[in-house]
C-alpha cells in the first residue's frame, strides 16, 4: 500500500529551493513532476480507499478520487464544491455535528483518525475507518485530507469473529460451569460418603461387622458395649454362640434376629449377611422396652386366664360346696358312730374298723376335690403336655359333680376310646369344658317342661384332628349365635361374659376351632376342635 | 304285726355311705334304721301303717326328698319327715317347713342335733298313731250308742240340764235320766267332765 500521507504532502509542497535549480534541472523536474503527476494520479485514481481533500474553513470538498465517488454511489464529479458533511450518516448527531467535532480535534491535534457512519447517495448506510489530517495547501488554503476505508466487510467479519469468540466463549463458560457444576456435586458427594461413612459411628446403637467366621471386623462406639459383654476384641472372634448364629446367617443368606442381655438392656441383634463382600453386619436395637412390654401383656394374658379359672369356679362354688359336704358328712357321720357305739367299750371291732377305713377313704376324697379345685386356680405357666381328650372329659363330669348335682339332667357320655393324644395345656382345656358344660346347665335349667339330656361326645378324624361336641336341650342360642364368643357378652344377669371369650382364646392358641350351633330339635351344641400334632411322640390307643 | 308298732326310721340318700352312717347311728341310740338309695325304692318297700319317722335326702337322681314328701301326702301317708342336705338353700328350707316337715338340717350336720330331731319326729309319729286310735276308740264308743242316746250325749255334753233336754225332746225326766246313765255306760265315763274332755280330746265335740 501506499504511504498515502507522505508522497502526496511531499509532492503539493512547492518547496524555494526548487525555483532556485537550472532550467534543466526545472525542465527535469518538470517532466518528473509531470511524470510523477501522472503517476499519482494513476496512483490516486487505482488506489483502493476513498480520498477527498475538503476545505478546513468552508468544509467543501475540493477533490475525491474515483475509489470515494464509487464508495458514496456519486456519479464522477458529484461530489466536488459539496459541503464534507454529507458523507456523514445522521447518528445520535446531526452529520453537521459529526463534522464539527471532528473538525475541532483536527484543528487542535492536526489529524484525527476513527469509524465514521457515512452514507450514501443514495442513502444506506455503511462503516468506515476515516483517517483525516489537516494540512497547508499554497493554493488551497488548509484543507484536510481524508483517507476512507471500507470497513463493512471488515466489521462483518469482525462481528463474526467476536460473536464467534462470544459463542466460543460462552461455550467454554458454559463447559466451565458444567465442570465446576460436577466438581462441586462430586465433592457434595464424597462429603456425602464420608458423612455417610461416619454414620454408623453416630449410630447410638451398636454396629457391627463380622467375617463370616465370626471374627469382629469393626464396632462403632456403642458397639464396644456389647464387645466388653462378649469379652471380645476387634480381630477376635465373637462368642460360640453368636459364632454359630452368623455362619448360619451368613450360609442361609438370610437375615436372622436374636436377643442379647446387655446389663440391665435387651438388644435384639439382627445379622444381616453381605454375601459378596463375605461379611455379616450387625444391627442392634435397644428392645428392653419392648420385651418389656411383651412380658406384661403375656402377664396380664395369664392373669386373665386365671381370673377366668377362678370366676368358673365360683360360679360352681355351690356345687363345689355340695361336693365336698358330702365326703365331710358320711365323715362326720361315721365318726360320731364310732365314738357312740365305742362309749362304753369296744363290742364290734370288725365294724369300728370298717367305719374307721370308711372315714379314711371318704377324707381322701375330699383331699382329692380340695386339691382338683387348688390345681384349677393356682396361678401357673401354661403347661403343654400329651393328654387324652376322655380324660379331660371324665374329670370335668367328676368335677361339676355332674351326676349327682344336677339330677334331672341326663348325662350322656359317648367317648371314642381309640381317640389319639394330642398335645395341649390339660388345665387349660379343662377351663373351656367346665365353661361350655356351666353354660349347658345354666341354659337346661332355664327350661322346666321338658326332661334334659347333656350329651358330651368325642371323636377324631385321622392324623388330623380330635373333636368334642357338647350338646344341651336348654333355651338355644338362635339370636346370639354371632354373638356368643365376643369379649364381655353375656345373656346372664351375673355374667362377666369373659368364659367364652378366653375359651376361644385358649382354643386358638391351641391351633384348634370352637364353635356353637344351634340344635335341630332343642337347644345348642359346642364343637371344639384340636389338632393333633405331627411332633407328638407318644400315640397311645387304648384298648 | 311287730313291725307295726315298732317305730322304724327311714333313711333315703342316694349316696349309700351317708345312708349307711346315718344308719348307724340311729342304731347307736337303740332305734331301729332303714336304708333305701332312692325315693322309689322307699316307696316300693313301705307298707302304709308301719310306724317311724323319714329321714331324706333332698336332692336325689329321680324323684326328689320334696317330690317324695308330695307322693306321700296323696296318698295320705303321714309319716314325720326330717330333710337333710348338702345344698343350703333358704328358700327351699323355708318351702320344706312349711310343708310340714319336721326340720332341715344342712350336711355335715351334728349328730345330735338329727338324733334329737328323729327323737321329735317318732314321738310325733307316736302322738299321731295314738290320736288316731283314741279317736277310733271313741268312734266305736259312739257307734254303739243308739241315735237318741247319742243326740242326749251332745246335748249333756253341752251342759244342758237334764230337766231341759226332757222339756226338748218331749220325754220324761226319767227317760232322759236312763239314757244319760246308758251313754256314761257305753262310753266308759264316770263323769259329766270326762266326757267331755273324751270328746274334746278326741274332736268330736260339736
Amino acid at each position: 500500500m501506499l504511504e498515502k500521507d507522505s508522497s502526496i504532502r511531499e509532492h503539493l509542497n512547492v518547496s524555494p529551493k526548487r525555483n532556485q535549480q537550472t532550467l534543466e534541472s526545472q525542465a527535469k523536474a518538470r517532466i518528473q513532476a509531470e511524470e510523477d503527476l501522472r503517476l499519482q494520479s494513476e496512483i490516486m485514481k487505482n488506489v483502493s480507499d476513498g480520498v477527498y481533500l475538503a476545505g478546513a474553513d468552508d468544509g467543501i470538498i475540493k477533490f475525491a478520487n474515483p475509489k470515494f465517488e464509487q464508495m458514496f454511489g456519486y456519479d464522477p464529479g458529484g461530489m466536488i464544491g459539496k459541503q464534507v458533511s454529507i458523507v456523514n450518516a445522521p447518528t445520535e448527531k446531526t452529520p453537521d455535528e459529526t463534522r464539527d467535532q471532528i473538525a475541532s480535534i483536527l484543528m487542535k491535534t492536526g489529524e484525527w483518525h476513527g469509524e465514521v457512519t457515512n452514507i450514501k447517495k443514495d442513502g444506506t448506510h455503511f462503516r468506515c475507518f476515516a483517517s483525516v489530517s489537516l494540512l497547508e495547501h499554497p493554493t488551497l488554503g488548509r484543507i484536510f485530507v481524508s483517507v476512507h476505508t471500507d470497513i463493512t466487510e471488515l466489521k462483518k467479519a469482525r462481528d463474526e469473529l467476536e460473536q464467534r469468540v462470544r459463542d466460543r466463549t460462552a461455550s467454554l463458560t458454559e463447559a466451565a460451569e458444567r465442570l465446576n457444576r460436577e466438581i462441586r456435586e462430586r465433592k457434595l458427594v464424597e462429603e456425602e460418603r464420608a458423612s455417610l461413612a461416619k454414620f454408623p459411628s453416630e449410630n447410638p446403637n451398636p454396629v457391627l461387622r463380622v467375617s463370616k467366621g465370626g471374627k469382629i471386623l469393626y464396632t462403632n462406639e456403642a458397639g464396644k458395649l456389647l464387645l466388653a459383654k462378649w469379652k471380645s476384641r476387634l480381630g477376635e472372634t465373637a462368642p460360640a454362640k453368636w459364632r454359630t448364629s452368623i455362619v448360619e446367617a451368613f450360609n442361609a443368606g438370610k437375615t436372622r434376629e436374636a436377643d442379647e442381655h446387655v446389663g440391665d438392656k435387651i438388644f435384639s441383634l439382627c445379622l444381616t449377611p453381605v454375601k459378596e463382600a463375605e461379611y455379616v453386619n450387625i444391627y442392634a436395637r435397644n428392645v428392653s422396652e419392648l420385651r418389656k412390654a411383651e412380658s406384661e401383656a403375656q402377664k396380664h394374658r395369664d392373669r386373665l386366664l386365671h381370673i377366668s379359672r377362678l370366676s368358673t369356679v365360683g360360679a360352681m362354688a355351690s356345687g363345689l360346696a355340695h361336693e365336698l359336704n358330702q365326703p365331710l358328712c358320711a365323715i362326720l357321720t361315721h365318726a360320731h358312730v364310732c365314738l357312740r357305739t365305742s362309749e362304753h367299750g369296744i363290742k364290734d371291732l370288725a365294724k369300728l374298723r370298717e367305719n374307721l377305713e370308711t372315714i379314711t377313704l371318704q377324707s381322701k376324697l375330699a383331699g382329692e376335690i380340695v386339691n382338683r379345685i387348688k390345681d384349677f386356680v393356682q396361678k401357673r405357666e401354661p403347661h403343654r403336655t400329651t393328654i387324652d381328650i376322655n380324660d379331660i372329659i371324665c374329670e370335668t363330669v367328676n368335677f361339676l359333680n355332674l351326676r349327682h348335682e344336677h339330677t334331672n339332667v341326663d348325662i350322656d357320655l359317648r367317648l371314642d376310646f381309640q381317640i389319639p393324644h394330642i398335645l395341649a395345656d390339660p388345665i387349660q382345656i379343662e377351663q373351656v369344658l367346665l365353661n361350655i358344660v356351666n353354660n349347658a346347665i345354666e341354659s337346661m335349667q332355664q327350661v322346666d317342661t321338658r326332661k334334659h339330656r347333656l350329651t358330651l361326645r368325642t371323636s377324631f378324624s385321622p392324623d388330623t384332628s380330635v373333636e368334642v361336641a357338647v350338646a344341651d336341650t336348654g333355651i338355644g342360642i338362635s339370636e346370639v349365635a354371632d354373638k356368643l364368643f365376643e369379649p364381655f357378652f353375656t345373656t346372664k344377669g351375673d355374667g362377666l361374659g369373659i368364659g367364652l371369650s378366653i375359651s376361644r382364646s385358649i382354643i386358638e392358641a391351641h391351633g384348634g376351632i370352637i364353635s356353637a350351633q344351634a340344635n335341630q330339635d332343642y337347644g345348642c351344641t359346642f364343637t371344639l376342635t384340636l389338632p393333633i400334632e405331627d411332633d407328638v411322640t407318644v400315640r397311645q390307643k387304648r384298648k | 304285726m311287730m313291725s307295726e308298732h315298732e317305730p322304724t326310721v327311714f333313711v333315703v340318700d342316694d349316696d349309700k355311705v351317708i345312708g349307711s352312717g346315718v344308719a348307724q347311728l340311729i342304731e347307736t341310740v337303740g332305734l331301729k334304721a332303714k336304708c333305701f338309695a332312692s325315693a322309689q325304692e322307699f316307696m316300693d318297700h313301705y307298707v302304709p301303717g308301719q310306724a317311724g319317722c323319714l329321714v331324706l335326702d333332698v336332692r336325689m337322681p329321680g324323684m326328689s326328698g320334696l317330690m317324695l314328701r308330695d307322693k306321700l301326702a296323696e296318698e295320705n301317708i303321714n309319716l314325720p319327715i326330717v330333710f337333710i342336705t348338702g345344698h343350703g338353700n333358704v328358700k327351699s328350707g323355708v318351702d320344706a317347713i312349711k310343708k310340714g316337715a319336721i326340720d332341715y338340717i344342712e350336711k355335715p350336720f351334728d349328730d345330735q342335733v338329727l338324733l334329737d330331731q328323729i327323737q321329735r319326729a317318732l314321738e310325733i309319729d307316736a302322738q299321731d298313731r295314738q290320736e288316731q286310735i283314741d279317736r277310733q276308740v271313741v268312734i266305736d264308743r259312739i257307734k254303739s250308742l243308739t241315735s237318741r242316746e247319742e243326740s242326749i250325749m251332745y246335748m249333756v255334753a253341752d251342759g244342758k240340764l237334764n230337766k231341759a233336754i226332757a222339756y226338748k225332746l218331749g220325754v220324761s225326766l226319767k227317760t232322759v235320766e236312763a239314757r244319760r246313765a246308758n251313754v256314761m255306760k257305753k262310753m266308759q265315763v264316770d263323769s259329766l267332765a270326762a266326757l267331755i274332755r273324751l270328746l274334746a280330746h278326741t274332736g268330736m265335740l260339736q
